[in-house]
């Protein structure tokens, strides 16, 4: 019984191991060509909405300088801005 | 079941080995399927090492004892329920652990992996298979589980009486798979190093692993504390061991690592600062496994008839000098794209709150190294106990409690002297109130007074924060006070999660101020019917039951506990002896308040009749016990995933928002 498990493991790894191997045209792109950058981007868009939040609620509690807070918001927007004209790049691509 | 076991560590060996290989040479081949072939292989590895521990934990369960392993620790008396404290009871089965929880790690951050990482993720692949391959070559050259004894032997060693406990079934675990585990972020970050992309692509991933493999060590270390609380029986739960501070040392690197981490995702600062802060971590966690299994330092927490020590000192010199020239290597991609503008600011706090941090891990790190190097340079051993670490430690510990209370006061960039002093008054008020309170109740030891005070303005801070959000959103949103706070939590949870971690860590120096400055303790011998007082209580001992077992004997005492002349309860601590073993262990009874601890435990049964206990008031100990799973529920809301934000059109589409629009 030992031995026919041990064969069954060992014929899984090869099977899964060999997998990519053998079905080289299956195989995916290479990993450093792949475009997919929207996790990325939503990610990173969701991290300057946090920001622009955090900044409000300090702003709002008088910790941040009204100077302070234009400047910052508008690095905010400007990163914000950047983020979706790439996100909307990439679907244009997409689609292309 | 043991030859399935071995053949799969074999088997587990090259398939690790195979990851590594294929990763490399996809990558600098530019081969994507050796690449997908390698990543692949690195997730079968954790069915392999499954059906290798499983092979291994059935060989306990039916007390296979022609394994070496199984019979060194465990026997017939054994109870079954203490069968996955044995796998781990010794150092190859440990290894074996360590060695599968790696794989399961490293399978979940792989294929977990964020998009940002993937031109690099081979390269972190390799990272952390080159570590698998390490743990599975020592197994399987130098402390194989399986290995079989010239003949099967009757019956076993036995279990290790003091691994008999509760806290054993997550400490070791804990422990273990985080000081491996801190092998995640590192891989991520040193993937990225060598694959020329050392910027912000790794940070999302570092940080998640970073903080959960925190509360994986700081768990570890909690539950560490309770079992040498409970059990070892001197009443303390931290002894400033060389082990525990192999332990301790990793945690703390990584404490600033998070923290550290969090500037550079809302600043792009601190890049190299973060590089080094998470290569500092791995080589604390390599010393950390070092002195654990064959170190030079004998301890409770080791492996100590280990002889794998200089193969983990090789390989801790392996860890710390390859990182280190990668680093070097690619130091010019690390230069951080914004500076410090005030050192009035959060950014600010969080670099002095690594600094206190670090100066702490090294302090720890001088105090466990001094021994060696006085035996090696001075041929005298010279020992560094408990008061080194108060002294140096004990300082650096307050500065960072007034941090945590005024650090989430700071906002990023800069502040202002003006509304910090505001924000400072109602934190600064409750430090005050504490001081006075103190006082005036009679507590005037001045670390103690000043530790309190700290505690209460964290505490005043973190309760003012939560208020003043809630409250700006009930007049904005029109929120009631419950759905305001939660929406508040899930606004910003990674800010919100670590200041109820922050509370843990209150909850945690509130015990060690109260134990270390007001504990008190006195040794006694009595007979039945003698009684003793230790400050407002006093015990009767009344007698001693002895309970034989196949493999003990149990010596239950019965005590009546009386406070202030009223009777509170019957407790019953344990001392019990082992003759296989021939050692005793012990088994505190411990009547436990948010206000103090009474503990007793008996230190030793005369032919006479007496029995010496040690009695024992320990304030605020408490607290420190219920910080583990607040301590939990604040990383759960630190890591809970945010939903991605929606889009909505505009209406007018303008070149450049401005905030003046």
């Amino acid at each position: 019984m030992q031995l026919g498990l041990a064969i069954a493991v060992a014929l899984l790894v090869v099977a899964v191991v060999a997998w990519p191997l053998v079905m080289r045209r299956a195989a995916p792109p290479p990993v450093d060509q792949v475009e997919d950058t929207s996790p990325d981007a939503s990610a990173a868009l969701s991290d300057v909405y946090d920001a622009i939040r955090t900044l409000q609620t300090e702003h709002g509690l008088g910790r941040v300088s009204d100077g302070d807070y234009r400047e910052q918001l508008d690095e905010y927007r400007r990163q914000a801005a950047l983020i979706l004209r790439d996100m909307d790049d990439a679907k244009e691509i997409d689609r292309c | 079941m043991a030859d399935l076991g071995a053949a799969c560590l074999w088997m587990a060996l090259a398939l690790a080995t195979y990851s590594f290989a294929a990763s490399v040479a996809g990558q600098l081949r530019g081969s994507p399927t050796l690449v997908d072939s390698g990543r692949k292989a690195s997730y079968v590895l954790v069915v392999v090492l499954l059906v290798s521990t499983l092979s291994l934990v059935q060989s306990f369960i039916t007390r296979d004892f022609s394994l070496a392993y199984v019979a060194a620790h465990s026997n017939l008396a054994m109870d079954n329920i203490y069968t996955w404290v044995a796998f781990y009871a010794g150092n190859e089965g440990s290894l074996l652990y360590i060695a599968f929880a790696l794989s399961v790690m490293a399978a979940l951050a792989i294929w977990l992996a964020p998009a940002s990482t993937r031109p690099t993720l081979p390269w972190t692949v390799a990272t952390l298979m080159l570590i698998e391959v390490f743990f599975l070559a020592v197994m399987g050259f130098m402390a194989n589980p399986f290995q079989k004894l010239p003949f099967p032997v009757p019956d076993g060693q036995g279990i290790n009486p003091l691994l008999t406990h509760f806290g054993m079934f997550f400490h070791p675990p804990a422990l273990m798979a985080g000081l491996v585990g801190i092998s995640i972020p590192f891989a991520f970050a040193l993937g990225g190093l060598i694959g020329g992309r050392a910027g912000d692509e790794w940070i999302d991933a570092g940080r998640a692993w970073g903080v959960g493999i925190w509360a994986l060590l700081a768990s570890g270390l909690l539950l560490g504390s309770w079992w040498a609380y409970t059990i070892l029986g001197w009443g303390g739960f931290w002894f400033w061991d060389p082990v525990e501070n192999a332990a301790f040392m990793p945690w703390i690197a990584l404490t600033a690592f998070v923290h550290s981490i969090m500037v550079q995702k809302r600043r792009g600062m601190f890049r190299m600062w973060n590089i080094v802060l998470i290569n500092v971590a791995f080589g604390f966690a390599l010393y950390g496994m070092f002195m654990n299994r064959g170190g030079p330092v004998p301890s409770v927490h080791s492996f100590g008839a280990s002889t794998l020590g200089w193969v983990f000192l090789l390989f801790l010199a392996f860890g710390v000098i390859v990182p280190l020239a990668i680093f070097f290597w690619r130091y010019d991609l690390m230069r951080s794209a914004q500076r410090l503008d005030s050192m009035l600011s959060r950014e600010a706090a969080f670099l002095i709150n690594n600094l206190l941090l670090l100066g702490i891990a090294f302090a720890t790190l001088w105090g466990t190294v001094y021994p060696l190097l006085s035996r090696l340079f001075a041929e005298q051993e010279i020992t560094v106990a408990r008061p080194f670490y108060d002294q140096v430690n004990g300082p650096l510990m307050l500065a960072l409690v007034l941090l945590m209370g005024v650090g989430p006061l700071l906002p990023w960039r800069r502040a202002n002297l003006h509304s910090l002093r505001r924000a400072l008054l109602l934190p600064g008020t409750a430090a005050l109130a504490t001081v006075a309170v103190l006082l005036a109740v009679g507590i005037r030891q001045p670390y103690a007074v000043v530790g309190f005070a700290l505690c209460a303005l964290v505490t005043a801070s973190i309760l003012a924060e939560w208020t003043r959000g809630t409250l700006a959103r009930r007049r904005s949103v029109g929120d009631n006070f419950a759905v305001g706070f939660v929406r508040l939590m899930m606004a910003n949870r990674p800010r919100y999660g670590g200041y109820v971690v922050h509370l843990a860590v209150v909850m945690v120096a509130l015990g060690v101020v109260g134990q270390s400055f007001y504990g008190v303790q006195r040794d006694v011998v009595l007979f039945p019917g003698e009684d003793a007082s230790v400050g407002d209580y006093r015990v009767v001992y009344v007698d001693t039951t002895a309970l034989a077992f196949a493999d003990r004997t149990e010596y239950r005492a019965t005590v009546e506990v009386y406070r202030d002349g009223e009777f509170l309860d019957v407790i019953q601590p344990q001392r019990t002896f082992h003759p296989d073993h021939n050692m005793a262990s012990t088994r505190a009874a411990i009547r436990s308040t948010p206000v103090e601890d009474f503990y007793v435990v008996p230190s030793e049964n005369r032919e006479d009749g007496a029995v010496g206990f040690r009695i024992l008031v320990n304030p605020l100990v408490w607290w420190m016990w219920v910080a583990g799973p607040v301590m939990i529920l604040g990383t759960v809301i630190a890591l809970w995933p945010s939903r991605a934000p929606a889009r909505r059109p505009v209406v007018a589409a303008a070149a450049m928002p401005s905030a003046a629009d």
